[in-house]
């Protein structure tokens, strides 16, 4: 069952030159459960499509979207109340560089305590009563320790007394999962967990994102520009290039039948043990560089670089979809 | 042979005031000792807090080393003059976004080395700048341009270029493949190939990526808290690790989660 449901969602901005379309119709299926990788350089438009699932959205953005279902609520129909609601108790994100999205001024037990629910009379009335039938309710101090031994951090009386900014990259990655999976949400989405950290720590951040899954059952959201690192994590993938979704399916169907030529340039980045390259030989890329947002080419936004570009290229492809592997592409590759 | 960078027991210590009169020396990287022979490239791996970055600064020249020499095609490198260390060790910093200077042009930020340590006239120079964006593969437009017009990418190109422009014999390259995307990261690695390949130039670099490492480099130096724990030919350290944090940092890199 589709967890998070999205139809043609498009995004403009204004800006000073006009209205641009930042993202094109990019429409997205995450299945309950799952862990979906959105994959795309920067630039291309992951955490606007992050942003707008969650209405985090400024107000020169114009949102469409003909269809985005969480479960069985229409997100499009709630007010922003209710959106926020939602916000932190079924949705939570982690964001990138968590030591600057983590307040500085305060030590990091006051955030952690931000995040879980309110000590309200009601609930220290239960807790007594609690004590008195001998039914275990946790207090709050316990309630943290155990979230943060969850994600792996065992000296937690430590790292409770530190501020952001004494505590290394990694343990703050660890600390911000600590905080979105604090109310059992449905859906964590991941924006780019892992950047600029060094491979110990990538591998233990995804290590424990994986975990969450499989454990808790939480449904992943992991936007990456790393494809070879992703790949091997989730199960659906989504490309996205320049605000265009190019193909999305499961993770065979991408790596064994791909059919967009930019999965075929992506899936040629991921180098590893295997003797394909020659030492110091020349890495395949794809030429030219990435338009800017204000210069996008009309059509296929990866005509003027897709090795297999023809004249319709200049009008936009239809979404075509086959047995849930969905491309858009005039002439796709591996078509049987 | 003389070999054209010879370092050897090079060691930096850091002094820390631990109360009002007293001092310790906390020791950053060393004894350290290796060889770099012409177009070769050293990658330097290890995990954060090991001296990695340290150690490259200090060849540099921007740290004062404790102990120990480095001699370039023989000579003590401390005997130079700095133009003569500029011309033969140029150093190209992480995040170029920051190292760049946003008010000059990148015209400007090219000529800048070229009339400090040589003798070339203006129209030499000119022509040097010109040859130099040639090789990194950027237009001669470009010269008009301020950093912060620039892609990433190209940031990195000019910062290349800058390294470039004097010719030198080693380039320090401090974790420059990071920040950069994957594709991009690619075409910057076949560019310093390509430099390397035309000018024979060699490079002392600083990553993380071990794939990345395995393929561009020739030795590999593995630093732990310091010490020098492994050193020898890619080939060799990547097929058969014998220290256990080399086994770490090799397997960590896409481990598989689907067995």
């Amino acid at each position: 069952m589709a967890l998070l449901d999205i139809r043609n969602l498009s995004i403009d901005i204004d800006t000073a030159q006009g209205k641009i379309r930042v993202i094109d119709k990019a429409s997205l299926t995450i299945v309950d459960g799952s862990i979906h990788g959105l994959i795309g350089e920067s630039g291309s438009g992951k955490t606007l499509i992050a942003k707008a699932i969650l209405g985090l959205h400024n107000n020169n953005w114009t949102v469409t979207v003909d269809r985005m279902f969480l479960g069985k609520t229409d997100l499009t129909k709630l007010s922003q109340k209710e959106r926020r609601k939602i916000l932190g108790q079924e949705i939570s994100m982690i964001f990138q560089e968590p030591s600057s999205y983590l307040d500085p001024s305060q030590k990091i037990r006051a955030q952690i305590k931000s995040v879980l629910p309110k000590q309200t009379l009601k609930r220290r009335i239960r807790r007594i009563l609690g004590k008195i039938k001998r039914v275990d309710i946790q207090s709050t101090r316990l309630q943290i320790k155990e979230l943060l031994h969850k994600v792996g951090i065992q000296n937690d009386l430590e790292v409770l007394n530190c501020y952001p900014h004494q505590l290394s990259e990694g343990v703050c990655q660890k600390v911000m999962i600590a905080m979105a999976i604090a109310n059992n949400p449905r859906l964590i989405i991941a924006d780019e967990p892992t950047t600029a950290m060094e491979a110990v720590t990538q591998s233990q951040i995804f290590r424990l994102l994986y975990k969450l899954n499989q454990l808790n059952n939480t449904t992943l959201l992991i936007l990456s520009n790393n494809f070879a690192n992703t790949s091997n994590l989730s199960d659906f993938m989504t490309l996205i290039y320049c605000g265009q979704t190019v193909e999305s399916g499961s993770y065979k169907q991408i790596m064994e039948s791909s059919m967009h030529p930019y999965t075929q340039a992506m899936i040629k980045t991921i180098i590893n043990n295997d003797k394909v390259h020659e030492h110091k030989s020349e890495l395949y890329t794809l030429p030219g560089n990435i338009p800017s947002s204000n210069q996008l080419p009309i059509g296929c936004r990866l005509g003027p670089r897709c090795p297999r570009a023809q004249r319709t290229c200049v009008t936009n492809p239809t979404l075509t979809i086959k047995k849930g592997h969905s491309f858009r592409c005039h002439y796709p590759l591996n078509l049987s | 042979m003389q070999p054209l960078l010879n370092v050897s027991n090079l060691s930096k210590s850091f002094k820390h005031i631990s109360g009002l009169w007293t001092s310790y020396d906390k020791l950053a990287f060393g004894p350290v000792s290796f060889t770099l022979d012409k177009a070769q490239t050293l990658a330097i791996v290890g995990e954060s807090g090991s001296g990695k970055s340290a150690l490259v600064r200090t060849i540099a020249g921007l740290l004062k080393a404790s102990s120990g020499e480095i001699y370039l095609k023989g000579q003590p490198f401390a005997n130079l003059t700095s133009q003569q260390q500029c011309l033969s060790i140029r150093m190209i910093f992480q995040d170029p976004s920051s190292s760049l200077n946003p008010k000059m042009t990148v015209g400007k930020i090219l000529n800048a080395p070229l009339s400090l340590n040589t003798d070339l006239t203006p129209t030499q120079r000119y022509q040097q700048i010109l040859n130099t964006l040639k090789l990194v593969g950027l237009l001669p437009d470009y010269l008009d341009f301020y950093p912060n017009m620039l892609s990433s990418v190209q940031m990195h190109q000019v910062a290349i270029a800058r390294a470039m422009i004097l010719n030198p014999d080693i380039i320090l390259l401090d974790e420059i493949l990071t920040t950069l995307d994957i594709s991009l990261r690619f075409k910057i690695v076949n560019l310093l190939l390509d430099i390397q390949k035309k000018m024979g130039t060699s490079y002392i670099f600083v990553a993380h990526n071990m794939y990345l490492v395995r393929h561009m480099s020739d030795k590999i130096m593995v630093l732990h808290e310091g010490k020098v724990i492994e050193k020898g030919p890619t080939e060799l350290i990547c097929d058969s690790p014998q220290q256990e944090q080399t086994k770490y940092l090799l397997l960590n890199h896409h481990p598989d989660y689907r067995k």
